[in-house]
């Protein structure tokens, strides 16, 4: 298949496919470095500490929490929403960039797939704790019961939560599974240990690779990507819909179901990037996570950042054009009462600081890049406290209004939940190969650096099939 | 599973197999299967393989997922358990979309799953009568069955098939 | 004409466009002469030029969109939407016409808040007379619900249908102030507020900006397309990434304003954010239909014989997905306001829900949703032009009649007036569209074999 000469190599190195092998496998098949030792003892040690606080907070109640009669949500959601928007990115790089064919993403889809995971875990903490009565959160399924039968409320978006995340989980790990059975095959074929074969063929389910087997593979990572792409849409929307469907001014706005699922995305995507960047550092993988990559996950970073950007214009303007005094209120205490530092913080991480990647250096700087994913991701976070705990604290009556400040099991928690996800994720790099191997094998011929791009040394090949 | 006696070829290139897969079908050979490390385009068309139904069983379960969730719903709120909501009407259709949506989505993706890995005879602990491991790693092998009864000739015209075909390896193996 | 990269505009079909153009304009004046009043010619005018100025500067979103994207599958097809780009020259014409009545006063399309005299919360005796006048002389009651001692803090709703049981008998008179002044009964609080952003002379500004600045692009686009044709190098597939990236922007901005201005200002008493949005992607969805079609059309005709079903699966790809995408944003909007329940909002909706407008409303979604989406999810029906033919015409009128379904009960109340001036008025802009498209498309190569992405779009199989 032709290639235009415009494309970047995705593959450098002139690779052949056993050297892939070689290079993707040698982290799993390595012995766990000292840095991955120290890094998951450090990570696991905050992740402990974190189910610490969440114990505390199951035995003593929600009262641990700063949260009070005004604020009912704040900390707790905003940890939600922003895990489950991180975890969109995943999906999306599986799911929509397959369906738009963009090859590059084969050397990030496997690693942000099990982020995703790791993510919705850590987000699905948060609304199960945030119940307090935790040993009651089977209540929250509708099944048949001798208490009327009572049902779950069908008209409530918490309810709608309770399936979307159940679901996205389901399906996220499905299909992430799915791309990674032929992978751990590879390691089981690999392995000089019997033992290791026979784990990692427990692992693989026996795959064998017969074009059977394959066909059927690409069937259904095409359509569980067609299923996946509105899924990640609905299952930010449905978020979403947690706060729109209320009458609060500064939540109750048609825009937020596609401004959520932009924001989750350019977040996603920044954490994405966190990752990836230590990876292929770590792991000696700059050959396939290379700057093309990274360009390409910047362009994203600035067409969602913009989205966000254009709709927070919408909203202000809305908020004055609509007349209402309330949610004209709401934005002007987002600026400047007090919790004003919170706002142009947001402001700065989400809208004024992606517009840099319009400069090409910027976009292709490893170290620029680095800390703006994790300055987006600090403005994402502050975007949903913003949205959460601004227009909560002053609403209608402000006899109501009050003040919140998280307390320090929050804050544990919190900083536990991002352990978890590092320790998750850890593990994950050292059982699993963080690329998808098949994937990248398959575009080596189309994206390689010795078939495109000014290294090229090969014409490229007819296809055989025309 | 009784045991099978495979001749198989090895080939380093992709477009080198799919040539032979086309030769070797010409001239009257019947293949046994293809392993490749990952999914070759155009290898099933020029192996003769069928398409998959994946897709066909996928909305079928999707479609089961749709009606159950709404179904399920209907039932719950107008007929078993009404209950007045903030004075939302019984049957109030746009509550129940997203929660129809993900069962949808649900049961299409578990279904197929479930079904990709009846089809493909994968489950944790499913033994895998690999060839050859290689063919995971960068070799790609074109399988042959044989068994008592085949002659000498024609593994030597399966053999001379494969090496003039560009394969790198030949070998016979029980599996 | 086999194979050939250059069309070839026949006589034949200028005069079919020029019959439409000539058709359609013939059962307007028909529509009109048999009773049709010029709010609804000019509601039709505006939902008309809308419609097709939009599918034209959406072509160039499409081009924009697929050169930042480094697209390199759509070469065969881009001549089309570059062609369809153009039309946004006349479109933009058209649509001064209705900036001008603005201005000029000659349409009431916008006359809730080109109303100065509801502006203002104190007015003399004598204007408040000659206000009343002009509604009795207008055919409006002044009767319902006018409580001359009111505050000005109180605001009236524009009310759907006149409520009998508020029409006042006898009305005290107006309480004349300190100044001389009276309060203005008809003072509308919200349109007072509004009028830093709705009025005559800012609108028309940002009217005209917008048309200026999609016309300036789309003319910069298609002029380095050209230009490439002649060249054998990267220097305009460079410069247009730059312009594409120039228009993305201006794009990103006023696709919602645009919308803001001349579909939600036709009702300026209600707001929703994501309305700009929405009509984008209707938008999106009618201009990839036509695009489909021309391609139809000319792969029929014996042209573009180096695309195949693979770019046709593409386009059939976009229509469903968007289709999907259209309906996201139409159940967002709706079910957040439904649920919500908040009368400033549902008022739009119940205009459309519960009045005769509703089989419309109702059909709309099942038109926009369940028709693409069940006809278009196979494999095999997204290659084939036949089921794509059908597809694309019955989105393109289902996606109008979303736009007669915004903007009609807006501008002519929430009776359903739909007949000859209507269909007519569609067949009209129709012909012209076509006959300055194709006229475009013989301006240049069908298929740019310059393009640095060319040979990858003739390899393209999925």
């Amino acid at each position: 298949m032709f290639v235009s000469p415009l494309r970047e190599p995705l593959i450098q190195g002139h690779k052949t496919y056993k050297q892939i092998s070689d290079d993707i496998c040698a982290p799993v098949e390595a012995k766990p470095s000292k840095a991955w030792f120290i890094a998951t003892t450090l990570s696991g040690l905050l992740a402990i500490n974190g189910f610490v606080m969440i114990g505390l907070t199951i035995t003593y109640g929600i009262g641990m929490w700063g949260l009070n009669k005004t604020v009912g949500w704040a900390w707790d959601i905003t940890n939600f929403v922003w895990w489950i928007g991180i975890g969109h990115a995943g999906t999306l790089i599986s799911a929509i960039l397959l369906l738009f064919r963009q090859k590059w993403r084969t050397g990030v889809n496997r690693s942000a797939e099990a982020m995703t995971i790791f993510a919705v875990i850590c987000a699905g903490l948060f609304p199960i704790i945030h119940m307090g009565r935790v040993w009651l959160a089977f209540f929250i399924f509708p099944y048949p019961n001798t208490r009327g039968p009572v049902w779950v409320n069908f008209n409530s978006p918490l309810l709608w939560d309770v399936f979307a995340i159940s679901t996205y989980f389901t399906v996220s790990l499905v299909f992430w599974y799915t791309g990674l059975i032929p992978d751990l095959a590879l390691i089981r074929d690999r392995a000089k240990s019997a033992f290791t074969k026979k784990m990692y063929n427990i692992a693989c389910f026996g795959w064998k690779g017969t074009a059977k087997n394959w066909q059927r593979f690409e069937s259904i990572s095409l359509v569980l990507a067609g299923l996946s792409a509105p899924l990640v849409l609905s299952v930010h929307t449905i978020v979403s819909f947690d706060f729109a469907t209320s009458v609060i001014p500064g939540w109750h706005t048609t825009i937020f179901p596609p401004y959520f699922v932009a924001g989750a995305i350019f977040s996603g995507f920044a954490m994405v990037l966190t990752l990836m960047l230590v990876v292929r550092k770590v792991f000696n993988l700059q050959e396939y996570i290379t700057l093309a990559h990274i360009e390409a996950m910047n362009k994203i970073i600035i067409l969602t950042g913009s989205i966000v950007g254009v709709a927070y214009i919408t909203e202000l303007f809305t908020a004055w054009y609509s007349g209402n005094p309330y949610e004209r209120y709401a934005f002007l205490n987002r600026a400047m009462g007090p919790y004003w530092w919170s706002y142009w913080g947001m402001m700065t991480c989400n809208v004024v600081s992606p517009q840099l990647f319009w400069f090409r250096k910027l976009r292709r700087s490893v170290v620029f890049t680095f800390f703006m994913s994790i300055f987006i991701n600090v403005g994402m976070w502050f975007e949903r406290f913003v949205i959460i705990v601004t227009s909560t604290h002053r609403d209608f009556i402000p006899s109501n209004w009050t003040m919140y400040y998280p307390t320090y099991v929050e804050m544990f928690i919190y900083i536990g939940t991002i352990g978890f996800f590092m320790t998750l994720f850890l593990i994950f790099s050292k059982v699993a190969p963080v690329i998808a191997v098949a994937e990248v094998k398959s575009i080596l011929k189309t994206a390689g650096d010795q078939y495109t791009g000014p290294d090229a040394i090969h014409k490229h090949e007819e296809d055989n099939h025309h | 599973m009784a045991t099978k006696k495979i001749m198989y070829g090895l080939y380093d290139d992709e477009v080198v197999l799919i040539k032979a897969v086309k030769k070797v079908r010409a001239e009257g050979l019947k293949i046994h299967d293809c392993y490749t490390p990952f999914p070759v385009h155009g290898l099933d068309d020029a192996m003769g393989l069928r398409m998959t139904k994946l897709h066909s069983a996928g909305f079928i379960f999707g479609a089961t997922g749709t009606l159950t969730a709404l179904s399920f719903i209907l039932w719950i709120t107008t007929n078993n358990y009404p209950i007045n909501y903030g004075g939302k009407p019984y049957l109030s259709l746009p509550s129940w979309i997203p929660i129809t949506f993900e069962l949808t989505v649900l049961f299409a993706s578990v279904g197929m799953f479930l079904t990709y890995l009846y089809l493909n005879r994968l489950a944790p602990g499913m033994k895998a009568e690999i060839v050859d491991e290689r063919t995971t790693c960068h070799m790609f092998a074109m399988t042959f069955e044989i068994d008592d009864h085949t002659t000498d000739a024609k593994k030597t015209e399966i053999r001379k098939v494969l090496s003039d075909s560009g394969a790198v390896e030949i070998h016979e193996k029980e599996l | 004409m086999n194979g050939s990269n250059k069309f070839e505009y026949t006589a034949k079909l200028k005069n079919r466009f020029l019959g439409m153009l000539v058709i359609g304009v013939v059962l307007v004046v028909v529509g009109m002469l048999t009773g049709a009043s010029m709010d609804r010619f000019w509601s039709n005018y505006l939902q008309n030029t809308l419609f097709f100025l939009g599918i034209s500067v959406l072509a160039v979103f499409f081009l924009a969109a697929h050169q930042i994207g480094m697209a390199g599958w759509h070469i065969t097809v881009k001549r089309i939407p570059e062609a369809m780009s153009q039309f946004s020259k006349v479109g933009a014409v058209l649509m001064l016409v209705v900036v001008f009545g603005v201005i000029f006063d000659y349409h009431h399309l916008y006359h809730h808040w080109t109303n100065t005299f509801i502006q203002e919360k104190e007015v003399s005796v004598e204007a408040l007379k000659d206000y009343e006048a002009e509604l009795a002389e207008e055919g409006h009651s002044t009767e319902h619900a006018v409580d001359y001692n009111r505050t000005w803090q109180d605001f009236q709703y524009h009310q759907v249908a006149p409520a009998p049981e508020h029409v006042d008998a006898a009305k005290p008179e107006p309480e004349v102030l300190e100044n001389g002044m009276v309060v203005n009964p008809y003072y509308d609080r919200l349109i007072d507020h509004k009028s830093a952003y709705l009025n005559k002379t800012f609108w028309s500004i940002r009217s005209i900006s917008y048309l200026f600045l999609w016309v300036l692009m789309a003319m910069i686009i298609r002029r380095y397309s050209l230009r490439e044709d002649l060249d054998n190098s990267d220097t305009f597939y460079q410069k247009t990434r730059k312009a594409a990236a120039v228009f993305l922007i201006i794009w990103a901005v006023s696709s919602s304003t645009m919308t803001w201005d001349w579909v939600m200002a036709l009702d300026p008493h209600w707001y929703s954010t994501l309305f700009g949005w929405y009509n984008f992607i209707s938008l999106f969805v009618a201009s990839i239909c036509t695009t489909i079609l021309i391609l139809i059309y000319l792969k029929r005709n014996g042209y573009l014989t180096q695309l195949n079903e693979n770019h046709l699966h593409d386009l059939g790809k976009y229509a469903f997905g968007f289709s999907v995408f259209w309906t996201y944003l139409w159940f967002s909007q709706f079910m957040l306001y439904w649920y919500g329940n908040i009368p400033e909002e549902t008022r739009w909706c119940l205009d459309r829900a519960r009045t005769d407008y509703k089989w419309l409303f109702y059909a709309n979604l099942l038109l926009n949703f369940l028709f693409p989406f069940l006809t278009l999810m196979r494999r095999d029906a997204k290659r084939n032009m036949n089921v794509l033919m059908i597809v694309a015409i019955g989105l393109i009128i289902t996606h109008w009649l979303d736009f007669y379904m915004m903007i009609t009960p807006a501008t002519l109340g929430t009776e359903v007036h739909f007949g000859i001036l209507e269909i007519g008025m569609f067949i009209a802009y129709a012909g012209l569209f076509l006959f300055v498209v194709f006229g475009e498309l013989a301006k240049a190569s069908l298929i740019p074999q310059n393009h640095p992405m060319y040979k990858e779009s003739l390899d393209h199989h999925i």
